[in-house]
């Protein structure tokens, strides 16, 4: 009797063995699935050696050879929906999601990376597998996608954003870039794409064969909204020379916020300054027109307001020295209409037409006008052979000590009086005029 | 003209037939009225569907027509004896100080019409020194001085601002003295001869002669039968030339500017050319008395277009010849404006003969139509659409400059 009470125990334990949980505890300790016992980070089910969750024994015999005992209680995504909340709550789904194909990215039982996923933090490998890897191996990468970091922008599984934007582009870059974006709140003058678009407008956000990845070089990726300076600048006969050198437009303009109107670091001046207010800038060095200007009483009327580029285009022109109309490269250039067009945009656009006049001009001896008489002649002097361009120490524009002539300075002394007045330049002797009583020249 | 239909109500009042008398005429005058005023709706130049740029507004032949509702009969007898009653046959008019100046060669005197206080009297009632003749041509200076150029009395007879007569200038100018236009611009007063084809330029003060311009030995700078003056703001002169067509500007030296222009029947062309002003942004205004059109020309010379031709049943002009342009009283003029048509200047130009359909002094206003806040919204649209192209991926072109030609520039 004893005997059979013992099979009967022994019976029993081993039925229940065979059809409970303590079966599945065998799968890993029993040494057949030693590769899944030691993954690192394995799923949760099989942390926990509940392997049935998912798989369901449809033969009694484990193992067979050649033969499957067990199949997935259900096809993904259903059976992974059975423990983690369904996709598709959001606009854009990840394709892989869409497809339900959950084990394209994550391993099932585990994996020795976090989140099932073979790819550690350089996700690169993981997701360069599907998605094209040219944008990755650029000369200048964005920081995210030179270290794999793709989560750190994209959201792997689905988002309201385009591209699985973890959110909106500008709010995604700027929690990062949170110096830049305070920096751009605070800034006078901010570039409106800056201010209202996606920072993609400019940049790559994965990388570019560009500094700063952005998705064209200067100035063409500028010149693609300013349209408008494309034109100018496919006119453009002499250049400026920031503007073809490397940089571009960013020699001049800041790219995102500024200070000054279009752009600008400082003041208009000051930015031509800072080039042209030095001695040893190009060869032959650039004219020092800081050195021009400081402490000079008599100051260019566009000089006193600020402006360089009044009389000069920073962008380039077609004509001498960027100037925004016809002038003479020559020293000597007998009048023509139009010939001095730069200057006469402003001044007295009939001061170089009549030899005889009683409105253009008071530098006239009589009714005699005496700028036509320097100027409309065989050796027509330029504007720049009396008047200083920038800036004087005397009336009028004309130096006291004189105006460069080569390597001489020469003299003009010129003096004013109330209806006339005189000069006695390196070019002629004391000659007066009077505008009531005429001189008369023997 | 005032003294006879006064006598006449006077010679009334000893019958008790004045009250039956005075009511047919009124209903006379009020049938002349409603002929004139008889439109569909406002005249704009040019006409729909193109954008109006004028609009024809109103006119003026006699004082009922300024006092409005007011009838004429009422002005008779509290106007006192310096109230006109109705304009005989203008031809130069001028604006100074709120008011229009009107040479009057039918009445032989200048009308001063005060828009503000709804006035039309004489300038001057003086017998003697102070009578005009046959008055073509009047200017008023900075101070309020007015100048008249009389065709009859062959000078030009200066009053106060009072309209006291103060004296007599350009006797001793020229030969012929046949002065048709005079101007006066800061310290000058310019008087245009028009069979020397010659500008005096005068001290207007002293009435001493500065200069005289038209005497180029290169005749083709020189006038060819001028028959109309101006200056602009800049003291340009500018001058129509019913000899060749042109349109000269001088300065004030002598000096031919540019010139534009010919005889002919097109479009910017002229046969009779009589009076041009030129407005502060440049614009100039001719009449043409063949055509009865006033042309409009930008400061490139270019013609914007024109406006008041015949046969119109409003809006048209009937031998037209002096023009004047302002921006004086806007407010005033706005309320004859159709809705949403919003003045910048006024253009008043002198027909020599009132009919049916004619007033002897036309008002046009210059302007734009506002635009209507769904059009606001649409060109904005269009604005940002046309500032990002490429956001909407399409290698859009870009902007193309308004196809308009070049405009030709002024001759030198």
């Amino acid at each position: 009797m004893k005997s059979h009470v013992a099979i009967s125990i022994v019976l029993t334990l081993l039925v229940l063995c065979l059809a409970g949980p303590a079966h599945a505890g065998s799968c890993l300790t029993a040494g057949c699935h030693a590769d899944i016992a030691a993954l690192k980070n394995p799923h949760a089910p099989v942390k926990d050696e509940d392997c049935t969750s998912c798989h369901t024994q449809v033969v009694k015999e484990h193992p067979v050879k050649g033969a499957k005992s067990f199949k997935l209680s259900s096809k993904q995504p259903s059976l992974c929906f059975g423990c983690h909340d369904p996709f598709g709550k959001k606009k854009f789904q990840h394709s892989p999601v869409k497809d339900g194909e959950c084990t394209a990215c994550h391993r099932p039982h585990g994996s020795n990376q976090p989140f099932l996923l073979e790819a550690g933090e350089d996700r690169a490998p993981l997701c360069l597998n599907c998605h094209e890897s040219d944008p990755f191996k650029q000369k200048y990468m964005h920081g995210p996608a030179a270290v794999g970091s793709c989560n750190t922008c994209h959201e792997p599984h689905e988002s309201n954003e385009k591209a699985l934007m973890k959110g909106p582009v500008r709010e995604v870059c700027l929690k990062c870039h949170a110096d830049f974006a305070a920096a751009f709140k605070a800034a006078p003058v901010v570039h409106p794409p800056v201010r209202d678009d996606a920072c993609t407008a400019c940049h790559n956000p994965h990388g570019s064969p560009v500094k700063m990845f952005l998705k064209n070089k200067m100035p063409d990726l500028c010149l693609g909204c300013h349209k408008s300076m494309a034109a100018t600048l496919a006119a453009v006969k002499v250049p400026h020379k920031p503007v073809i050198s490397e940089g571009a437009c960013a020699n001049c303009h800041a790219a995102h916020y500024g200070k000054a109107k279009g752009l600008l670091a400082a003041d208009q001046m000051t930015v031509c300054l800072g080039c042209h207010g030095v001695d040893n800038l190009g060869t032959p060095p650039l004219k020092n027109i800081k050195k021009q200007i400081e402490g000079k009483p008599y100051l260019h009327g566009p000089i006193k307001k600020g402006s360089c580029k009044a009389c000069h285009n920073p962008h380039g022109s077609a004509y001498f020295r960027l100037l925004p109309g016809n002038y003479p490269s020559e020293l000597y250039y007998p009048y023509q209409d139009g010939a001095y067009d730069a200057c006469l945009k402003c001044h007295e656009k009939n001061l170089l037409r009549f030899p005889e006049t009683t409105i253009y001009t008071n530098f006239r001896n009589g009714n005699r006008n005496l700028h036509y008489v320097h100027v409309v002649s065989r050796k027509g002097r330029t504007c720049r052979i009396c008047h200083q361009p920038h800036a004087s120490d005397g009336p009028k524009l004309i130096n006291k000590n004189g105006a460069e002539f080569g390597e001489w300075k020469i003299p003009i002394n010129f003096m004013i009086t109330s209806t006339g007045g005189s000069c006695a330049p390196g070019c002629h002797r004391k000659l007066k005029y009077d505008r009531v009583k005429p001189e008369t020249y023997q | 003209m005032v003294k006879g239909i006064s006598g006449i109500v006077k010679s009334l009042k000893s019958v008790d037939l004045r009250l039956p008398v005075l009511l047919l005429l009124v209903a006379l005058l009020a049938g002349c009225a409603e002929t004139k005023n008889a439109q569909t709706g406002p005249v704009f130049f040019p006409p729909p569907p193109d954008e109006p740029h004028i609009q024809y507004l109103t006119g003026i032949s006699n004082s009922a027509d300024l006092t409005g509702k007011q009838s004429i009969f009422s002005r008779l007898l509290t106007g006192g004896t310096q109230t006109v009653v109705r304009l005989s046959k203008p031809y130069g008019v001028a604006v100074h100080g709120g008011k229009i100046y009107v040479c009057d060669i039918g009445a032989s005197q200048i009308v001063v019409i005060d828009m503000v206080n709804k006035t039309m009297k004489n300038l001057n009632e003086e017998i003697g020194a102070a009578e005009l003749k046959k008055p073509i041509s009047v200017t008023v200076d900075d101070d309020g001085y007015v100048y008249v150029a009389d065709n009859g009395r062959k000078d030009i007879a200066v009053y106060d601002a009072d309209g006291k007569y103060v004296k007599s200038m350009g006797k001793d100018l020229g030969t012929t003295r046949s002065i048709i236009a005079v101007y006066a611009y800061k310290d000058y007063l310019l008087a245009l001869d028009n069979r020397l084809g010659e500008i005096f330029v005068m001290e207007r003060k002293s009435g001493d002669l500065i200069s005289t311009l038209g005497r180029n030995p290169d005749k083709s700078k020189n006038m060819a039968l001028p028959n109309g003056m101006t200056v602009d703001s800049k003291g340009n002169i500018h001058v129509v030339n019913i000899g060749n067509g042109k349109v000269k500007e001088y300065d004030l030296d002598g000096h031919l500017l540019s010139e534009f222009g010919r005889m002919g029947d097109g479009f910017g062309e002229f046969t009779r050319p009589r009076g041009i002003t030129v407005d502060d942004e440049g614009n100039i205004f001719i009449v043409d008395a063949g055509h009865q059109v006033v042309q409009v020309f930008n400061s490139q010379r270019r013609l914007l277009g024109f406006f008041g031709r015949p046969g119109l049943p409003a809006g048209s002009l009937n031998l037209p010849a002096g023009i004047v342009v302002t921006k004086e009283n806007l407010p005033l003029f706005q309320k004859y404006a159709a809705p949403g048509f919003k003045l910048n200047q006024v253009v008043i130009v002198a027909n020599q003969y009132a009919s049916p359909i004619n007033y002897s002094l036309a008002f046009y206003g210059m302007g734009e139509m506002e635009k209507k806040p769904e059009d606001k919204a649409k060109k904005e649209k269009a604005d940002v659409k046309a500032k990002k192209p490429e956001e909407k991926g399409a290698a859009a072109p870009a902007a193309a400059p308004a196809a308009t030609p070049a405009a030709t520039p002024a001759a030198k």
